[in-house]
């Protein structure tokens, strides 16, 4: 399909020309750039060097508390009612990175729930967590539950039958672990540990806020400083180009182990059979226990967050003027960018299908690529592109627009390409074959069946859009905001109970938007009929 | 399509207003705390336009560095008359971007700084001092001086923020090498253990501070002030350092390609008039810069005997080398 | 009339297959062979998923091969995943209509007829994942007789039934085979079905 093609392209070149745009400013003084990047290299690769350090640790130790929690959790879904967990845990995937913070200190700042307990039962609060550790405890909060998710959605998909023959046989649960659940999740785990490194590779305001200080530091926070606070653009487009090599690098290489791409990350109910092995004493401790960890780890922070911003101000907070502007700039952004992504990722998942390897190999780049490239780099690098051409204000909303799509796109292109590519394997002769194509195929037989990828697509990109605090920092003002700028200002003025008041109307505002387009897609791809009319039954 | 218009409306109507007045439109890029309901913007504007015949915008951007980066990055497009709210730290680096024009109103004798300043381009328009603040009634064994403080035990926990984000963070770095010139390594080493942690804005050490979770704050001397006026204690205090304390002065300037250049003449000179310079204390939490009467709460504050200041050219010189060596120190 | 002469498939270098027969119109054809030799491979050859490499494929004297498969008069039951399982088993038959189409009360009847017929009574409202595998390919034969096209191949549509109801599909096909002249391909590995049916055999042997 000629437009996928086109899309790939476009997002290559879209990339390219943004990092082009600011190496170009310093395009005038290229001696000076040369020197600037020979005697910086030193630091530069430190920081890269740590940068990868802890992306790696927080992928690997995401991997080690996900793995046995969702093996427990698979364990125990006939008998305990676990299925609030599930839908629990993924809103730590969509919370916004300030307000998960905020949560996250707490239950284990100094003041938070742990060391309340802690000084209650006659014991000290907790030392302050900064550091190395606190941006590990974050990151495995922000991705556990991500991969939880997929390995669920993984071990629901395995037959009934090997569940059936696995019961008769009596397998213990290591042979049941070796021979039925480990192929299934072995095939995931290159794809998650991909996309959670690239995560954590360029995670940046988590950094800022846990890390402590300078000894712990990320490419992007080195990018950020130089791009905001030195305006040193030469500087910030090489380091973005470092940056974009080692990500691209990690995801060629993965990308020759992940067989299945990530799989469905939408919901989907799963059956389980009553194992051997399962009634066990030690078995239910030790999944009662993973299943309790997990919850302080993804959960309590959420509780934290609701219980800190439910006060008087939330009252007034919600008549403030600025922030019903902030709102409705929020939700139309939001919106306009969640739609755009899952769009433009539907188009792309369709023309991959027909690719052959190296084709494929070239889209999932092109998409991944803006999972290593930072939004203000975009942000940056475009406005600079664009900024004689057309009003500076009027550009605002719009690339606060488009980086917000890119950046959500690798999410909603990951989550919707394998479910298209499952539809396409199971559908593509029958539908050739009954002269279903182009856009009734998609109209009547894809969307339907796609409908709970792409609201969860879409509301993640929402979410991703409304938690977005670098992008709108370059362009926001007064006549601009949206509620995370609102939430940083007021931060800086002394109050803290109104920035708790509206952390917690984010938050909530970010759940609703997510449910809105996961029931709606349910609703649209629910009401696809071919003929447009009821059916017809007789007697 | 329905969202598509929707969106269009929405951005027209946002952008609108500002052109939607017919007298001229005076634009002044400032941080966000100045042009908040609580800050100094409304009553300022509010003394300007009674005698200008105009409209004074403020647009409020995230902090005084974004200030700068947002003019640079919008190069000769830029909508703004005049940035207010750059500090003497950034004068050398904004002057050399060579968008501002001379603001051709006489200082002297009307500034009441404890530095001498003369400057063609910038106006002072408020100072202070930093200086680490801290509970009284938490608190017992407070440093008098930095040397005390280097000395203090590990258990004595500080927070500061980071010197490429904020300004505070860049003062606290720039007080430490004046005070300890070739040996702020050391100094910094012997800071390091009481860190709790480096913050990327002032707030959010504040808060921190402010909710127990640090003993002291590095911050402004007239952060006590803010307490006594608006929460009615006094428990807050700023710890007086027999070395001295840095000072900071924020500086406004008018902008080459503004589209007022009258209006914003006139705008630099009203800089220091008392309509503006009186609203500067309880509002910006600032010293102002001219000569304007300051409120009963600024009696209780501490009065440093020296106050130490790098010149812009030696700060933007040098400015690279010292935050790497700070990076260093903090990274053993 | 299907002709297929020295329809030749190939996979590589030396492994191929070669085709050589016809049907008429209102014909039934069993093909019949061991596994692996070749019988879905004619199927999807006719229907249009494979490229020959050589030979003729011809209807009515008019070449099939250049068509892409949703232009040739050719409907497939497949042997499963016949269904949509987001559409109702009566959406499922009406889909098969085509974009032109427009479903007819009379029509409807026709469906309601070949439900009854294939006992499937009643459950046109049920969705695919309610009713059996067994019952889910008798829905797409109704499906395939209601696109009417004239060329039906059915592969192996009907093993997973048991004989009996075996025995009261065949007769639905015979009846609708005969009255609306498709020539029909029917791949299976029960030699008692082409017997049934009355019909001529192709038995495919390996080359």
């Amino acid at each position: 399909m000629p437009l996928g093609m086109l899309g790939a392209a476009g997002l290559i070149l879209i990339a390219l020309a943004a990092i082009g745009a600011l190496l170009g400013v310093g395009a005038s003084r290229p001696e000076g750039v040369v020197s600037v990047l020979a005697g910086n290299m030193p630091r530069v690769w430190r920081v890269a060097g740590f940068t990868f350090w802890q992306a790696s640790l927080s992928a690997m130790l995401s991997l080690l508390v996900a793995l046995p929690v969702a093996l427990a959790y698979w364990r125990r879904t006939l008998t305990w009612k676990l299925s609030h967990l599930n839908s629990l845990s993924f809103l730590a995937i969509v919370m916004p990175t300030t307000v998960a913070v905020a949560g996250l200190l707490g239950v284990w700042g100094q003041n938070g729930a742990i060391s309340y307990l802690r000084r209650a039962i006659g014991g000290d609060g907790l030392s302050p967590i900064y550091g190395l550790g606190a941006v590990l405890l974050a990151h495995v909060f922000f991705n556990a539950p991500l991969m939880l998710r997929v390995f669920i959605s993984g071990l629901s998909s395995i037959p009934a039958a090997q569940w059936r023959l696995a019961a008769q046989w009596g397998l213990s649960d290591w042979q049941r672990f070796r021979l039925i659940e480990w192929p299934v999740l072995k095939q995931l785990i290159p794809g998650l540990v991909t996309i959670v490194f690239l995560l954590c590779f360029t995670s940046f305001s988590l950094i800022l806020m846990l890390g402590g200080g300078p000894a712990v530091t990320t490419l992007e926070v080195s990018i950020y400083t130089a791009l905001r606070f030195d305006f040193d653009l030469p500087m910030a487009a090489l380091l973005s180009l470092v940056q974009l090599t080692i990500c691209a690098a990690v995801v060629a290489i993965l990308a020759r182990l992940d067989a299945a791409g990530l799989a469905t990350v939408a919901p989907s109910p799963g059956k389980r059979l009553r194992q051997l092995g399962d009634a066990h004493y030690q078995i239910i401790l030790l999944d009662a226990l993973l299943i309790a960890g997990f919850l302080m780890l993804a959960v309590a922070p959420l509780c934290a967050v609701i219980l800190d911003g439910m006060t008087d101000s939330l009252l007034r907070v919600i008549t403030w003027p600025a922030f019903h502007r902030a709102l409705i700039a929020s939700l139309v952004v939001a919106v306009a960018s969640a739609l755009l992504a899952t769009t433009l990722a539907t188009i792309m998942a369709a023309a991959r299908v027909r690719l052959e390897r190296n084709g494929k190999w070239v889209f999932d780049l092109a998409v991944s690529l803006y999972l290593a490239v930072s939004a203000i780099v975009l942000g940056t690098g475009l406005f600079i592109l664009l900024r004689g051409m057309v009003d500076v204000f009027v550009i605002a909303p719009l690339l606060l627009l488009l980086a917000n799509m890119l950046v959500a796109l690798p999410f909603a292109y990951r989550v919707i390409q394998g479910k298209m590519a499952m539809l396409a394997y199971t559908q593509d002769k029958l539908c050739d074959s009954l002269d279903l194509r182009g856009w009734r195929r998609f109209r009547l037989i894809t969307f339907p069946a796609l409908a709970p990828e792409l609201g969860f697509a879409a509301g993640l990109s929402a979410a991703l859009s409304l938690g977005d605090m670098t992008v709108i920092a370059l362009f926001g003002s007064q006549q601009f905001q949206t509620l995370p700028w609102l939430l940083y200002q007021t931060m800086a003025r002394y109050r803290a109970e109104d920035a708790a008041a509206l952390a917690l109307l984010l938050f909530v505002l970010t759940l609703l938007l997510f449910g809105v387009f996961v029931r709606g897609a349910t609703y649209l791809g629910g009401r696809s009929r071919p003929h447009g009319r009821q059916s017809h039954v007789t007697d | 399509m329905n969202i598509k218009s929707l969106f269009c409306t929405l951005v027209m109507v946002v952008c609108v207003p500002a052109f939607a007045s017919a007298k001229p439109v005076l634009t002044v890029y400032t941080y966000d705390s100045f042009a908040s309901e609580w800050g100094p913007g409304p009553a300022i504007e509010k003394a300007f336009e009674e005698n200008c015949d105009c409209d004074l915008q403020f647009i409020a951007l995230d902090s005084s560095i974004g200030i700068l980066g947002r003019v640079q990055l919008e190069g000769a497009s830029s909508k703004a008359d005049i940035v207010l709210g750059l500090d003497t730290n950034l004068m050398a680096t904004a002057r050399e971007t060579g968008l501002f024009a001379a603001h051709g109103t006489s200082l002297a004798g009307r500034t009441a700084l404890p530095t001498s300043f003369e400057d063609d381009i910038f106006v002072p328009f408020d100072w202070g001092h930093f200086a680490f603040v801290y509970d009284s009634t938490k608190l017992a064994k407070v440093p008098t001086s930095f040397d005390e403080l280097l000395a203090a035990p590990e258990d004595l926990r500080i927070v500061i923020q980071d010197p490429r984000t904020a300004t505070p963070g860049l003062g606290l770095l720039l007080w430490i090498k004046s005070v300890y010139g070739d040996d702020a390594p050391k100094a910094w080493a012997a800071l390091s253990p009481k860190i709790v942690t480096v913050t990327k804005g002032w707030w959010d050490s504040y808060s921190m501070f402010l909710e127990g979770e640090a003993d002291m704050v590095l911050s402004y001397s007239t952060s006590p002030a803010y307490h006594i006026v608006a929460d009615g204690t006094d428990q807050y205090k700023a710890a007086s350092f027999a070395e001295g304390h840095y000072m900071q002065i924020e500086v406004a300037a008018m902008l080459k390609g503004a589209s007022q250049p009258e209006l914003a003449r006139k705008f630099m000179d009203f800089i220091l008039d008392d309509g503006f310079q009186a609203v500067i204390p309880t509002t910006n939490w600032m010293y102002p810069a001219g000569k304007a009467a300051l409120p009963d709460a600024f009696d209780s504050l501490i009065t440093p005997t020296k106050s130490l200041l790098f010149t812009p050219d030696e700060v933007a010189t040098n400015k690279a080398a010292w935050v790497n060596e700070w990076q260093m120190a903090l990274t053993q | 009339m299907l002709r297929i002469e020295g329809l030749r498939f190939s996979w590589g270098e030396d492994f191929h297959f070669t085709y050589d027969l016809s049907v008429a119109s209102g014909e039934i054809l069993a093909v019949q062979g061991p596994s692996g030799v070749g019988k879905t491979t004619l199927l999807e050859l006719i229907a249009g998923f494979q490229m020959p490499t050589a030979g003729n494929l011809t209807w009515d004297d008019k070449d099939l091969v250049p068509l892409p498969p949703w232009q040739r008069p050719v409907t497939t039951v497949f042997q499963a995943d016949n269904l949509f399982s987001h559409l109702s088993c009566l959406d499922n038959v009406l889909i098969g209509l085509g974009p032109e189409e427009k479903p007819t009360p009379a029509l409807h009847t026709y469906i309601d007829e070949y439900f009854t017929q294939l006992g499937l009574k009643g459950l046109q409202s049920r969705m695919p994942s309610q009713i059996s595998g067994g019952q889910q390919q008798r829905v797409a034969l109704v499906r395939a007789l209601i696109r009417a096209r004239p060329i039906l191949l059915l592969d192996e549509s009907f093993s997973a039934l048991d004989w009996d109801m075996r025995k009261e599909c065949f007769d639905a096909l015979k009846t609708v085979v005969a009255s609306h002249e498709m020539a029909t391909l029917l791949v299976s590995h029960d030699t008692r079905d082409a017997e049934y049916l009355g019909c001529r055999e192709l038995r495919l042997a390996a080359d």
